[in-house]
């Protein structure tokens, strides 16, 4: 089948020989796309975490607050009343088992997705990023020297979003208390067997 | 490489991205009209959210309540639509006031790119429950209110004539209509300000839900994007523009040379490794949902494990005092823990098949190392920084390969034997 060319597309090619201008407008592309938009993507991404891992650091402290509050206000119902409000002290005793439960999800939550950690994670990449944009060549380096400074720019900021990607896979692992509690439920299952 | 097209999360991106910021990453001025449209269909919804609810809890519910003078359905269902319209004004109240702050701290992305940004449609299921809550929350609202009122008139409820509470509504909901549409075609709302300013992703969420809530796999990982790039074509156009304020003297034919060049190879590039990434990139994020979905499920099922046994705890202790009440409880809790220990070992099952925590990270680094070796290319870094077109070629079409096969770029024959053996045996 052949394929007819309209004048405007562009033919896939490389091209072996590259000149002062191609390198030029190569690192402007590179420091857009990629050490630009890569710093904001570490910033965003470290902005997200460190906001979530607050929200659910609040969440846990209220819960444990309001167990402590459940427990606390169940105890003085029964010393002050004469004859115990069940509705109440059934209500206080709900409460002051499920939401340890629920901080306890919580705290698995966390660790399911270990935002503390990324956020230091991506912290440091973009500083480091940060720091590798003082290896950019300047506009008026003669050609070689311009080249020779832009392949070390280069060869930096890769090696700094590999030595993230490395980092982020080591923090992933499965919450131990979810572990624990697998073992555990299938343990009973198999005792009833 | 830019961060909206980062996979990390399983994201792609469209080639039409509407460029955020300025090269420079200088945000550019915002502009006041950002507030017009979407400040007057705020204006409609306050005036007839709070109108409406002072109207419907001075001359409906207390009759409802205190009279029970048989209400027409009709002035039950107008009873509901209003107080859902006034928690409505509470929430636009508060985007208001999200993009104000934004608006304050120069967060917000050019006026241009804002009214370019899709609007983002709710699922049938979001718009239920934010109708509930506003219907929930606006009924107890208007109860408590319009309660209140009635206390201090004495218990006088007949003081507001009804037909105007349906001409107020009807002309309201009419009004506000109308500027709804406009601020969806030509303003920038909220939620378009946060469509633009967040990265375009095939999994991109929009919504104003507290962040660890947004984390959760909730949503289903979308089909892949026909037309993603690595590179996408305006980020392209812009560093050319960026490159001619630059280098000024540089002459305009050699550098269209050089563009059309850069062109080219983009496309060599997008053809042979991108089609690759986008596969890694798909599959990283489908396992990361997959992986996130089994944890959170064994989380609540720990919970419910939790409050199963306290409360199975609880009613054994209490069995002496009311011993028939007690075993009944003592029955249905030890149920219910059998239910969850056998829904664990259900889900142990079905995701120990699977194996999605290690297909994740396989994938995912097997899509970084793609990317990486797109950039490489493009720089000519080692090992592409000498050869003829036709090793440069074979060179990254071989090391993309591997990448995509064994997750390192530098495999030999006995590497390769090996992959295969293991992929039998998988199979």
């Amino acid at each position: 089948m052949t394929h007819e060319q309209q004048p405007d597309e562009i033919q896939p090619a490389v091209a072996s020989e590259i000149n002062d201008i191609g390198w030029r407008l190569r690192n402007t592309l590179f420091r857009k796309v990629t050490v630009y938009d890569q710093s904001i993507y570490y910033s965003d991404t470290a902005k997200r975490n460190r906001t979530a891992s607050k929200q659910v650091n609040r969440i846990r402290a209220l819960l444990s607050l309001l167990t402590g509050i459940a427990s606390a206000l169940a105890a003085l119902l029964v010393s002050i009343t004469n004859g115990p409000n069940t509705i109440v002290l059934n209500f206080l005793a709900v409460m002051a088992v499920a939401l340890p439960a629920f901080a306890a999800a919580f705290n698995t939550l966390a660790d399911l997705y270990q935002w503390d950690r990324t956020t230091r994670i991506y912290d440091t990449a973009q500083r480091t990023l940060k720091y590798a944009e003082a290896y950019e060549p300047n506009i008026s380096d003669e050609e070689k020297e311009y080249r020779k400074k832009q392949m070390r720019y280069a060869q930096a900021a890769l090696q700094i979003m590999r030595d993230e990607q490395a980092q982020w896979g080591l923090s992933i692992r499965i919450p131990k208390d979810n572990e624990k509690f697998v073992q555990e439920q299938i343990g009973k299952i198999t005792q009833k067997k | 490489m830019s961060h909206k097209n980062r996979g990390k999360d399983g994201v792609v991106k469209p080639p039409d991205t509407t460029p955020i910021t300025s090269f420079e990453g200088e945000i550019e001025p915002v502009e006041k009209s950002y507030f017009r449209l979407p400040a007057i269909q705020t204006a409609l919804w306050l005036v007839i959210g709070v109108i409406c609810l002072n109207l419907i809890g001075w001359s409906l519910l207390p009759r409802l309540i205190l009279d029970n003078d048989g209400l027409s359905g009709a002035k039950n269902v107008l009873a509901l639509v209003n107080a859902g319209f006034f928690f409505g004004a509470l929430s636009l109240c508060r985007e208001q006031w999200i993009l104000f702050k934004k608006f304050r701290s120069s967060e917000v992305p050019p006026l241009t790119a804002t009214k370019n940004a899709p609007s983002p449609q709710p699922t049938l299921i979001q718009t239920l429950i934010r109708w509930s809550v506003g219907v929930i929350g606006g009924i107890v609202l208007t109860f408590v209110v319009s309660t209140t009122i009635i206390q201090v008139n004495n218990g006088n409820i007949d003081i507001l004539n009804l037909e105007l509470v349906v001409l107020i509504s009807v002309a309201g909901i009419i009004a506000f209509t109308i500027v709804r549409w406009l601020n969806k075609k030509h303003g920038a709302t909220l939620e378009k300000v946060i469509a633009a300013d967040t990265p375009l992703t095939q999994q991109r969420k929009t919504s104003q839900l507290p962040q660890w809530i947004k984390e959760l796999p909730l949503e289903d990982v979308n089909d892949q994007k026909e037309n993603f790039r690595l590179i996408a074509e305006d980020a392209l156009v812009e560093a050319k523009k960026k490159f001619a304020e630059q280098h000024k003297t540089v002459e305009t034919e050699k550098a269209d040379k050089a563009y059309s060049d850069l062109q080219a190879e983009i496309e060599f590039l997008e053809m042979y490794v991108v089609g690759l990434f986008k596969q890694r990139d798909y599959d990283a994020k489908y396992y990361q949902t997959a992986y996130r979905r089994y944890q959170v499920g064994y989380m609540l099922l720990a919970v419910l494990a939790a409050i199963f046994g306290s409360l199975l705890a609880l009613n054994l202790n209490e069995n002496s005092a009311n011993e028939a009440h007690g075993r009944f409880w003592v029955a249905v809790f030890g149920f219910l823990e059998t239910v969850v220990a056998l829904a664990t070992t259900y889900l142990a099952s079905i995701s120990g098949r699977e194996n999605a925590l290690e297909k994740w990270l396989e994938n995912r680094q097997k899509a970084e190392g793609l990317r990486r070796e797109y950039q490489q290319f493009l720089m000519r870094l080692t090992p592409y920084d000498k050869g003829t077109t036709t090793e440069l070629e074979e060179s990254l079409k071989r090391r993309a390969a591997a990448i995509n096969l064994l997750g390192s770029p530098d495999i030999d024959d006995d590497d390769l034997r090996n992959a295969i053996v293991e992929a039998a045996k998988d199979q």
